[in-house]
């Protein structure tokens, strides 16, 4: 039993009772389960949005990322940056029609603003093929760093079960109250840590920052620069736009939005977070600074690169330490992707695709029945095994981004489209992709003398513009039920 | 003073062309601080167009 292995463990069941005590003093009905009775402040959703934004993916996948690709994997500090910038504006409007509309799961927001459930199920079922993907990264980083920092003595598989358990524990009993209170400690936590590792280990092995690249450009003079072919300009550039556009159609995000409890805490989220990614930078600095140290990772094991350079550095305590800190990272945005799966399935699945007459005791029921179900689900993808952190991220983005179109032709001033417009749309966008996957045939292939530039677009951009073109098309051209209702027009 | 959203948008996809004719962290990491600060003075340019359309 190593300091590490103990440390990991205190973390574990220190999290556990204060998500746990979360649920003192209150009534769990749906909406208090889901979205902490819409009373949120500034300070909850910054919190919560934060810890979506900062999960094992920032964690391991950035630093991974930065180890093994170096210039492409500063498009996750752009992204974010300008994700923030459309969210200034388009989150109050959710907000407002949520709120209004007493809109409590992701899907909620499409069926209610196209009047149509079956427009509700179908984005739910793009929603929940996006969240497995998501909850398949949190859980694959939960293996691997309490593996990596137990030094082996847990193996990743028991961690990931461990995880999944007491995710869904604490969710049950607590809803997001539990995620809250985790929240505030990991955030605290990762963000010294990273500030520190950033600082520190470029110090403790090169003497600085620029020595650093320095030794790193004296033996890989190439790695500075974006390659010609793949993850060039023009897979940067796309990439960039594509998960700035999808960012807050990660489901679990616009929970957040709606536990909020003013417009205005929405929009000062929305400030403070860009200043937030900066922390990230901190960790792609670990990832450059492990090229030299911890050489020859490849593939899937680029993940490894902080923790191999971690260990390479500290005492078992101290491991111990950014084990249990990562422990966290993976259970706060893991359990608000769960929290929100299972309200979907609930709300959108169950109620709008079979039981329209449920009560919401009812709906509550089934929610608690599907998120134990859902998490088996992503634990037998975790168990499969495969791609690296981001590129699981990647994909996921590019299916949730088909969602935008029908979002923001809803909430312009006057709105545009139909739901059969916005089925159209979200059809033409998965065809593209779910194409292009079972066939792996990608714009190299189809375009095979066009200019780099052009055959390494990002696929994901590539099927949301047929997707908002298909939206267009049949909106103008197709039939003309009701419109969608307005921003803020309760039903 | 909406146009000053603008800026970022330019900043971030102009940075990895800029880089390709260490820089490329800098940039974006300053033009993170640059979007913080226009979002705040645009909010607060709104909140103040507000109080005035409330006189």
């Amino acid at each position: 039993m190593n300091a590490a292995l103990v440390l990991i463990a205190l973390f574990v069941v220190g999290a556990l009772a204060l998500a746990l005590l979360a649920r003192r003093g209150r009534k769990m009905s749906l909406e208090q389960w889901a979205l902490g009775g819409r009373g949120m402040g500034t300070v909850m959703v910054f919190l919560l949005m934060a810890g979506e934004s900062f999960s094992t993916f920032t964690f391991l996948g950035a630093s991974g990322w930065s180890y093994s690709k170096g210039a492409p994997a500063f498009y996750i500090l752009a992204y974010g940056g300008l994700a923030y910038l459309m969210a200034f504006w388009m989150l109050p409007a959710v907000w407002r029609y949520a709120t209004a509309n007493k809109l409590v799961s992701f899907s909620d927001f499409w069926a209610h603003k196209y009047n149509s459930r079956a427009l509700g199920v179908v984005v739910s079922v793009v929603a929940l093929a996006g969240m497995v993907a998501l909850l398949t990264i949190q859980l694959r980083g939960l293996g691997i760093i309490v593996s990596e920092a137990s030094y082996g003595s847990i193996a990743p598989q028991v961690s990931i079960w461990i995880g999944a358990v007491v995710m869904v524990s604490y969710i049950l009993v607590s809803g997001i109250h539990g995620s809250a209170n985790i929240a505030i400690v990991k955030d605290l936590l990762i963000l010294g840590l990273a500030v520190f590792l950033g600082i520190y280990l470029p110090w403790h092995y090169y003497g600085g920052v620029t020595p650093m690249f320095e030794a790193i450009h004296a033996q890989r003079p190439d790695f500075f620069s974006f390659p010609k072919e793949g993850l060039n300009l023009g897979w940067y550039n796309s990439t960039i736009l594509l998960t700035a556009l999808g960012y807050y159609l990660y489901p679990f995000n616009l929970t957040s939005v709606y536990a909020a409890k003013s417009a205005s805490a929405v929009r000062r989220n929305t400030i403070l977070m860009p200043l937030y990614q900066i922390v990230i930078a901190f960790l792609f600095i670990v990832g450059f600074a492990a090229i030299l140290k911890v050489p020859g990772l490849q593939g899937a094991e680029v993940d490894l690169a902080l923790f191999g350079l971690v260990k390479a550095t500290f005492d078992p305590w101290f491991v111990g330490l950014i084990g249990g800190t990562g422990v966290l990272t993976a259970l706060v945005p893991g359990s608000m992707i769960l929290l929100t799966a299972s309200t979907v399935i609930g709300r959108n699945v169950y109620k709008e695709g079979f039981a329209p007459q449920a009560s919401d005791r009812q709906v509550a029921r089934v929610a608690r029945v599907a998120l134990p179900l859902f998490a088996l689900v992503a634990v037998y993808f975790v168990m499969r095994g495969g791609s690296t952190i981001v590129s699981i991220a990647i994909f996921a983005s590019s299916l949730l981004t088909q969602l935008l179109p029908s979002l923001l032709f809803s909430l312009m001033p006057r709105p545009f489209g139909t739901r059969h417009a916005a089925f159209a749309g979200i059809a033409a966008g998965a065809a593209v992709l779910g194409a292009s996957m079972l066939s792996g045939v990608g714009l190299p292939q189809l375009l095979p003398h066009a200019p780099a530039a052009v055959k390494s677009i990002n696929l994901g951009l590539v099927a949301l513009a047929c997707n908002a073109l298909a939206f267009v098309l049949v909106a103008t051209l197709g039939p003309r039920p009701a419109t969608p209702r307005f921003a803020g027009q309760p039903a | 003073i909406r146009w000053l959203a603008a800026l970022p948008v330019i900043a971030f996809f102009s940075g990895g062309w800029l880089s390709g004719h260490p820089f490329l962290m800098a940039w974006n990491v300053s033009w993170l601080v640059l979007t913080s600060l226009i979002l705040l003075v645009i909010d607060r340019s709104e909140r103040i167009e507000d109080d005035e359309d409330l006189q």
